[in-house]
Order: C-alpha cells, then structure tokens, then sequence
C-alpha cells in the first residue's frame, strides 16, 4: 500500500527536529511537503511538540497569547532562556514591553537612518577598496550591530569583543556538543553578565545619564515607583542581542546572496530604489527566520487539530511565509508583490520589537551596497554556509565586484 | 447620470494594531504612527480614489486589525 500525502506527511513530522543540522541547507522542501498533508503535525523529537507550518496556523497561534504562552520558547523545554518581555505573557507583558517601546518606535528609529547610512557607506567602501571578500563578516555583521551598540549606549570600542560573545551565544548554547555548551554557560555567559551589570552599574551612578537603552532599562517604571529587576535587566540586555543582531545579518545577507545570482533583479532595484521598500519585505518574507515555542495553557485548538494542555506547539515562520494558500507563487521572490501581511516578525503582542529598526537597516543596507556596487557575483569556487534552527542564518558569502564572467 | 459619491467607512481595531507599521508606510495620508508606532487613521471616510489604496492596506496588515466597509464604487 503506498501511503497517502497526508500519511508521508505526519511521518515527516514525526521524526522533525528543527534544530538537526541536515535542514540547514535547504529546509524548504520537507516543509512544503509536511505543509500540504499535515500543517498541524506531532514530533517525537526535542521531548515532544505539536509542528504548525501553516499561515492560518502561526497566526491562530501567536494572536491568542492567553491560551498559548511564550513562556518556554525554545525546545527542549529544560534549559529555556527567560527573555524579558518575550517570555512573559499577557497582562504583565505590556508593562514591560512599555518600557522598551520608545526606543524602537518608528520615529526614534528615523532619526538613527542617516547614521545608519554613514555606517553602511564607511563599511562597503572598505569593501570595495579591499576588492570584495566576505560580505557579511564586513558588512552584514558590523551594521546592525554598530548601530545595537550606539542604541544600548555600550562604549563602540567593544564592538569586536561583543560580537564574539554573540557568536558564541548564538552558535554554541543549543550545540550538539556538550563541551561548546559548557564552554558557553561557564565562560563566555558569565562575561556578558558582567559587562552588563558593569554597564548597569554605571548608569545607576550618575547624576545625569544619557538617553540610552540601558538607561531606559534601568529607569523605565513598570508602575508608578517599580523598576525592572536587576535579573529581568540582564535577561533583557540578552534578548536584545540573541534577536536583534544575527537576526538583521541574516536577513540582509540572504538578500544579498539572491541578488548576486539574479542581476535582473539587482538591476532593478539600482536603476529604482523606490521598489527597496517593497523589496525589502518581500525578502523578509522569503527569507524568514525563526521558528519558535508556544505552551498551551489549556486544551484547544489549532486548524482543526487538538492540542492538550501543557504541549508544545512549534511555530514555524520560515514554512508560514511559503505558504501557497495563503502567498500566490510563494516559492519565488516578487519585489513588488502585493498584498504581502508577511509574518517575517512575528505577529500578535510579541512582534518583534525592532521590526522598524531591521527594516530601516536592510533599506539602507540594499541603497548603498548598490549606489557604489552594482554589480557583484559570488566569488568563483566559493560556497555560502546557510544554518536553520530557532533563528536561520548565513555564515558567509563571498563577493567579486563586477558582472560575473559571461559562459 | 448621477453617480452617487459614497464614502467608504475605514477603521482600525486598536485592540488588534500591533504597530508593524505596513499601513502608514503604504498610505501616509491615510494612516499615521502613534508615539509608539500603534496606527491611527487619519482619513477615515475613504473616497472612490483611494478606495484602491485603502483597500491595500486591509490586506497588507498582518494583525488584520484594518476594515473597509462597502463594495469599490
């Protein structure tokens, strides 16, 4: 008897572990096939989780907080980060989230763009001037994370010694390799906590701090007379970093890499950079991101399938924004598709914080890498490394400057 | 020949909006920010010229928090 789509399908989900290295080059097609026969499924893996790779099912998932909480967002459960305000679920989540807004809000946001574009423009003309290398070691890495350490108000000549702890964080605590996640537990996450609580510290003694994230961290009331605790600060200050950095040089460098192999469209986008905007959601669409955890607090529903109190429903963005019943030619990039309700940040009270921040960055990102490069190609003989798990992501890509050679 | 000049009736659900900003980006004369990047809506009575944008903006909103009532035209 050859099984049906539907029973393929459920067998995918059963043996799926977002994290397994194997989907880190291509996770696309197994999620479109266990998409189209089982969009709801039940994993055996990581202790046991309900996969829900639907459009119309990450949205019944994270527009309904009260019945699933963000309290564990990663699997295994054991070991799950607490992350201020992610973590924390309706009523008190707003009274957090309050305190971070101002600092990411569109405005405040519009007024970092020209500093932005000095950053972006200083960095591709060291590219440019070196003849090309890997793009996003000097130049998908350094943007997004100048500009996090201008916003956190952290000194920018740590900026080399912080994105080695992001690497490490990042990399190596979800590792198979339990030497790594030692490594990182016990040596690289006490120095991070260290340089913040220093950076807390500091703020705390003066008369007159600057206008700084930290600062807003540290004073910010969750009601009249309360702060955050010291420990919801740090833990903050670490989901800052584990989201908005890698998450920014993904994003750009995966655009990158499909603009270096399709000049048509690199084409259109120097000859109009007015179709950046809309380019630039399309790409977050297409190159969406994270995968992560929800807890059900009771029993429900989800598309049609029950879930029971207590599991773990894995919400998968990168399978949500291919969805073909929800997104027409879903599996290729239109710059100017419309409508596009993308969910590359989520949705729901969780949306990503620095949406307005990461959209401004990639916008201006793609305006300079392409006012004075516009044309590049992957240097012959090299291969990008792509990663998937929680947050997908690319390790390199190495650009030459010009047309690639004609065959 | 009287065409009638309705207006179409456009609303945001605030206990829906969570400020992605799609809307006052596509449509900044239709929709603005809040200090906090939450949507108001400046124009709410649509004409037949910019049903079409306003429309837009329903269906780019990933919260599905925006409603036009009333058919184009």
């Amino acid at each position: 008897m050859t099984p049906t789509p539907e029973q393929t399908a459920a067998d995918l989900v059963r043996t799926f572990n977002y994290l397994d290295p194997a989907l880190n080059e291509d996770p696309y097609s197994v999620l479109r096939q266990i998409r189209s026969g089982c969009p709801v499924g039940r994993s055996d893996e990581l202790g046991g989780y309900w996969l829900v790779t639907s459009y119309g099912g990450v949205r019944r998932v994270l527009t309904d907080p009260v019945t699933f909480s963000s309290r564990t967002l990663t699997l295994p459960p054991e070991g799950a980060p607490t992350l201020v305000p992610e973590t924390i679920d309706p009523p008190d989540h707003a009274r957090y989230r309050r305190v971070f807004t101002p600092y990411f809000s569109p405005r405040r946001i519009e007024t970092l763009t020209e500093r932005a574009r000095e950053v972006a423009r200083e960095l591709i003309g060291t590219f440019v001037a070196n003849g090309g290398g890997d793009i996003i070691e000097q130049f998908a890495v350094p943007l997004p994370c100048t500009m996090f350490m201008e916003i956190a108000g952290f000194p920018i000549a740590d900026l080399a010694q912080m994105i080695e702890w992001k690497d490490a964080f990042m990399r190596d605590s979800t590792s198979d390799d339990p030497a790594r996640r030692q490594h990182v537990a016990e040596f690289v996450m006490p120095r991070i906590m260290e340089y913040f609580n220093k950076m807390i510290d500091d703020r705390l003694e003066m008369d007159n701090p600057p206008d700084d994230l930290v600062t807003g961290l540290v004073t910010g009331e969750l009601t009249s007379g309360v702060t955050m605790a010291r420990e919801e600060i740090l833990s903050a200050l670490l989901l800052l970093i584990a989201a908005g950095l890698d998450t920014v040089t993904a994003a750009t460098g995966r655009s990158i890499e499909y603009l270096a192999t399709h000049p048509d469209v690199r084409k259109r986008l120097v000859d109009d950079p007015s179709l950046i905007p809309s380019a630039t959601e399309e790409f977050l669409r297409y190159f969406s991101l994270v995968t992560n955890c929800r807890q059900a607090n009771v029993d429900a529903e989800i598309e049609g399938i029950k879930v029971s109190v207590g599991d773990y429903v894995t919400v998968c963005g990168p399978s949500a924004n291919r969805d073909e019943r929800q997104f027409n030619n879903a599996d290729e990039i239109d710059i100017e598709r419309s409508p596009n309700p993308h969910l590359a940040f989520g949705v729901g009270p969780h949306r990503c914080l620095g949406s307005h921040l990461a959209r401004m960055e990639m916008q201006v990102a793609f305006e300079e890498l392409h006012r004075v490069m516009p044309d590049y190609h992957i240097t012959p003989g090299t291969t990008p490394k792509h990663h998937f798990g929680g947050v997908m992501g690319i390790d390199n890509l190495h650009l030459t400057i010009g047309l690639a050679p004609t065959k | 020949m009287s065409q009638q000049a309705t207006t179409h009736r456009l609303e945001v659900d605030s206990s829906k909006c969570q400020g992605h900003g799609r809307c006052y980006t596509i449509a900044p004369g239709i929709f603005d920010a809040d200090d906090e990047g939450y949507s108001i809506v400046r124009v709410a009575d649509i004409s037949s010229d910019q049903w079409e944008l306003a429309d837009r903006t329903v269906h780019e909103c990933p919260e599905q928090a925006i409603s036009l009532s009333g058919e184009k035209r």
